[in-house]
């Protein structure tokens, strides 16, 4: 073991104060979705990507919005649709006259420029477009023309699907899902929720938020939980999490070995233990458990689980795959 | 740490005493398996003694119960998992004491609050006492079943311990036989026309057969064979030959000149009798006429008594001819050949008694060997047959008074003479065990008397009623009755063929032969 340096300006009790303030103030609008919250809170800590799954008017947008008050992020929002370019989300260069009447090209930066990017129905995109985010999502930079530009720090996409109305959408590539952090479903609000959104939207007061912290806090809260001690045996239950979910796998589940085409990339078992880190610290703890890897396994494995026809056939999604893993893993703890 | 190793090292030492525990009743159940699984294997193929392999499967059971505590010995980190696991400590003592030689401020972080959750702690919950109830019903079961196994009768280890009962009554048998073929051939008795080589032949091959004969009933059967081959080689007419040389004695005895011939051949000394024969025939020639003349008669007297011997007859005859024409020389070779029969008689008399010896010692030996065979046969029938119990008696036979019958029903003895008793009775004993009635209870008295007494048996009677002369002056009994040891043999020997012919008990076959043992001591 070899001692790790003391993350700067960080300590567990700020990291928590910060996690519940911010979870705090995206609950005054966002009403019955605290898990939902803590799952993006933790991807935006991780610095990764969220893609949010659930039908029109579950309040996505207001999330990503909410969530860039909060943290004192510039936000900008992108309806994806068939006829959207590339350009129109990276930027172009346009021709310019200045006052001396010379004309030159001036480059124009689209909206993936901020740091939080809103892709809303990302699916609606072609593929070109699509591809488009790529770049800006891995490697942080945009290429336009013969140059490459950087993003703002920290930059997060949100992208949302509406996983009812596909027609004439067009799936995301597997390379495009993989650099999704985790996959998040928006689940449909319970009778009292949907009293209390009722309450807060229709009357006279509308709740104003806070922000609460920064991008720099984020990037703080990120180098801390990539402290956070995490036993052998915890990490071994990844690996071995992640395996079963390859078919091919002497300890894979016969539901994976019967529904799966492939399994989960090591991204994914990046993903998992990260989220798994940043978890406990959330939860006040100061190591990885079990519960953790089995809290943040489905949205971070879902969608880089690829099912096969028979699947399809007989009505399996990837979330009862992944719950197959787990359940293989729970028995043999 | 130290707190925290102390907590897990405490936890430890519980959970190998709770694995101790475990294992010593997983190494019981498996003692009491393995016991069940011999005893059951051993109806079928029974092993004797069968301690060995019940010490192997306790050996086996500790085996299993050492090598699986050794195995189950834990970790600290799987005491550590296992306390989490106990505790909810969702990891926090495996984490700290992986992480317990890091540093970083997470890592401190974590390692109190690991700290404190095992000071909260107690290691009884950890792991907590139980019983491996389990295991326990398994050895307790399989030891109960195996137990009652052990103590209910075995079929087939009793029809084992027979069969080894057996051999080893073969053995000893054949052992026994060729003992007495040796003792036959060290005697000094004279051997007529090799019979006697003969005879220890036949013993040595009746050892043998016993040897290899795959039963005891088939080594009984071997025995009888030999007996039966040993009786052919006596020569049957024996006992006339001897009353003719005793009755010619007597008639001998009556003139001075061949008194002391008479005496000897009516005493039954065959040796003395050939001597004084072949002293007669020389003193012939110094005798007076009128000697020779009473000494022809008594000669022709003799010859018209030993008529059970044709040869004897005839040289005793031929003698007495010779003698009143005159002829000296041919009265001499004709008494020397009196003499030879005479001698021959004797030889013939030390043969019988070496082959009564033998056909006895047979006798003896049949004994365990029936034994042996009577328990095969009780183990491979197993309850079929009623046994010979519920067969009728064999009452006819002598009864042995002084033995209890193991008849339901007592013998009726007809004990009108000493050594004769009649027995009627119904055996009623043990499968295949069963004996006769109680013959003779009464009248079957054991007619031997004190050691060295002469008992006498009725005799043939013939000679002494007929003739009406005086008895014996050197016993001083009646001339009708003879010496029994002289009809002893030819008794034993008809007795014993009869009850070796025919469906009698094994045990009334051995209490006949032990009859005229008692009277031949």
């Amino acid at each position: 073991m070899t001692a790790a340096p003391e993350p700067e300006g960080m300590q567990p009790e700020r990291f928590q104060e910060l996690a519940l303030g911010i979870e705090a103030e995206l609950g005054k609008l966002m009403v019955g979705q605290a898990e939902l919250i803590r799952l993006v809170l933790t991807a935006m800590i991780a610095g990764g990507h969220v893609l949010l799954e659930g039908v029109p008017g579950l309040g996505k947008t207001v999330l990503v919005r909410s969530l860039g008050r909060a943290l004192d992020l510039d936000f900008s929002r992108v309806q994806f649709t068939p006829d959207l370019m590339p350009a129109d989300i990276t930027g172009t260069h346009i021709v310019t006259e200045d006052e001396a009447g010379h004309r030159r090209f001036e480059f124009q930066p689209g909206p993936i420029f901020t740091n939080l990017l809103l892709a809303d129905e990302i699916n609606r995109a072609t593929p070109k477009t699509q591809s488009a985010l790529l770049e800006a999502m891995q490697e942080r930079q945009v290429t336009v023309g013969d140059r490459t530009r950087h993003l703002p720090d920290p930059f997060f996409v949100l992208a949302t699907q509406n996983p009812i109305e596909l027609e004439g959408t067009c799936p995301l590539p597997e390379a495009q899902l993989n650099r999704f952090f985790s996959t998040v479903l928006v689940p449909f609000p319970g009778a009292e929720d949907l009293a209390e959104i009722a309450r807060r939207t229709t009357g006279v007061s509308e709740a104003r938020l806070e922000a609460v912290a920064s991008g720099e806090d984020l990037s703080q809260m990120s180098l801390l939980s990539r402290e956070v001690p995490m036993a052998s045996h915890v990490l071994e239950r990844a690996v071995q999490l992640v395996l079963a979910t390859h078919p091919q796998q002497e300890g894979a589940p016969d539901e994976v070995r019967r529904y799966v085409r492939w399994g989960a990339s090591p991204r994914g078992l990046q993903t998992l233990v990260l989220g798994a880190r940043i978890r406990a610290l959330l939860d006040g703890r100061f190591n990885v458990a079990y519960e953790d890897l089995e809290a943040v396994a489905t949205p971070a494995l879902r969608h880089r689980i690829f099912l096969n026809f028979e699947a399809d056939a007989a009505g399996v999604d990837a979330d009862q795959v992944v719950a197959a893993a787990l359940a293989r893993h729970a028995d043999r703890r | 740490m130290k707190p925290l190793e102390r907590f897990l090292k405490r936890s430890r030492r519980r959970a190998l005493r709770q694995e101790a525990a475990t294992w010593v009743a997983r190494g019981l159940a498996v003692v009491g398996l393995l016991a069940l699984a011999v005893e059951l294997v051993g109806r079928r193929w029974p092993v004797d003694p069968a301690w060995p392999l019940l010490t192997a499967c306790a050996a086996a059971g500790f085996i299993v119960a050492a090598g699986g505590w050794m195995r189950a010995w834990p970790s600290l980190p799987a005491v550590a998992r296992r306390a989490d696991a106990a505790l909810g400590g969702r990891e926090r003592l495996a984490t700290a004491l992986e992480f317990a030689t890091a540093g970083g401020l997470l890592v401190d972080l974590q390692r109190a609050d690991a700290l404190r959750l095992a000071a909260a702690s107690d290691a009884a919950t950890v792991v907590p006492a139980q019983l491996p109830w389990r295991p326990l019903a398994v050895a307790l079961a399989g030891g109960l079943l195996a137990t009652a196994l052990a103590v209910l009768p075995n079929p087939a280890l009793v029809h084992l311990r027979q069969q080894r009962a057996a051999a080893a009554a073969q053995e000893q048998a054949a052992e026994k036989v060729e003992a007495i073929s040796k003792q036959i051939a060290a005697s000094n008795s004279n051997d007529p026309a090799g019979k006697k080589d003969a005879l220890t032949k036949e013993l040595q091959k009746a050892a043998d057969s016993v040897r290899k004969a795959p039963d005891a009933a088939s080594a009984v059967a071997a025995l009888s064979q030999a007996q039966d081959t040993i009786r052919s080689l006596a020569d049957p007419n024996l006992g006339a030959r001897q009353a003719a040389e005793s009755a010619a004695g007597k008639q001998l005895s009556q003139q001075s000149t061949t008194a002391r011939a008479g005496t000897a051949l009516s005493a039954q000394n065959s040796q003395q009798a050939a001597t004084e024969l072949r002293n007669l025939a020389s003193a012939l020639p110094s005798m007076s006429a009128a000697d020779q003349a009473a000494t022809a008669q008594a000669l022709a007297a003799a010859a018209q008594a030993a008529q059970g011997d044709p040869k004897l007859q005839q040289s005793l005859q031929k003698a007495s001819d010779a003698l009143k024409s005159g002829d000296v020389k041919g009265a001499q070779a004709a008494l020397q050949e009196a003499a030879q029969q005479v001698q021959q008689t004797g030889q013939e008399e030390d043969f019988q008694g070496d082959a009564a010896q033998a056909v006895n010692g047979l006798q003896e030996t049949k004994g365990p060997l029936a034994q042996a065979a009577q328990g095969q046969g009780q183990g491979s029938e197993q309850g079929q047959n009623q046994g010979q119990g519920n067969q009728p008696g064999q009452g006819n036979q002598p009864g042995q008074g002084n033995q209890p019958g193991q008849g339901n029903q007592p013998g009726q003895g007809q004990g009108g003479q000493p050594g004769q008793g009649q027995g009627n009775g119904t055996g009623n004993g043990q499968p295949g065990g069963g004996a006769g009635g109680q013959g003779g209870s009464q009248g079957g008295q054991k007619p031997g008397g004190n050691p060295g007494e002469k008992i006498y048996v009725p005799g043939q009677g013939t000679q002494g009623s007929a003739n009406g002369q005086a008895g014996d002056p050197g016993s001083g009994t009646d001339s009708g009755l003879v010496p029994y040891s002289q009809y002893l043999a030819e008794y034993q020997a008809q007795a014993l063929n009869q009850v070796d012919r025919q469906l009698i008990p094994e045990q009334e076959r051995e209490l006949v032969s032990q009859y005229f043992q008692d009277l031949s001591s």
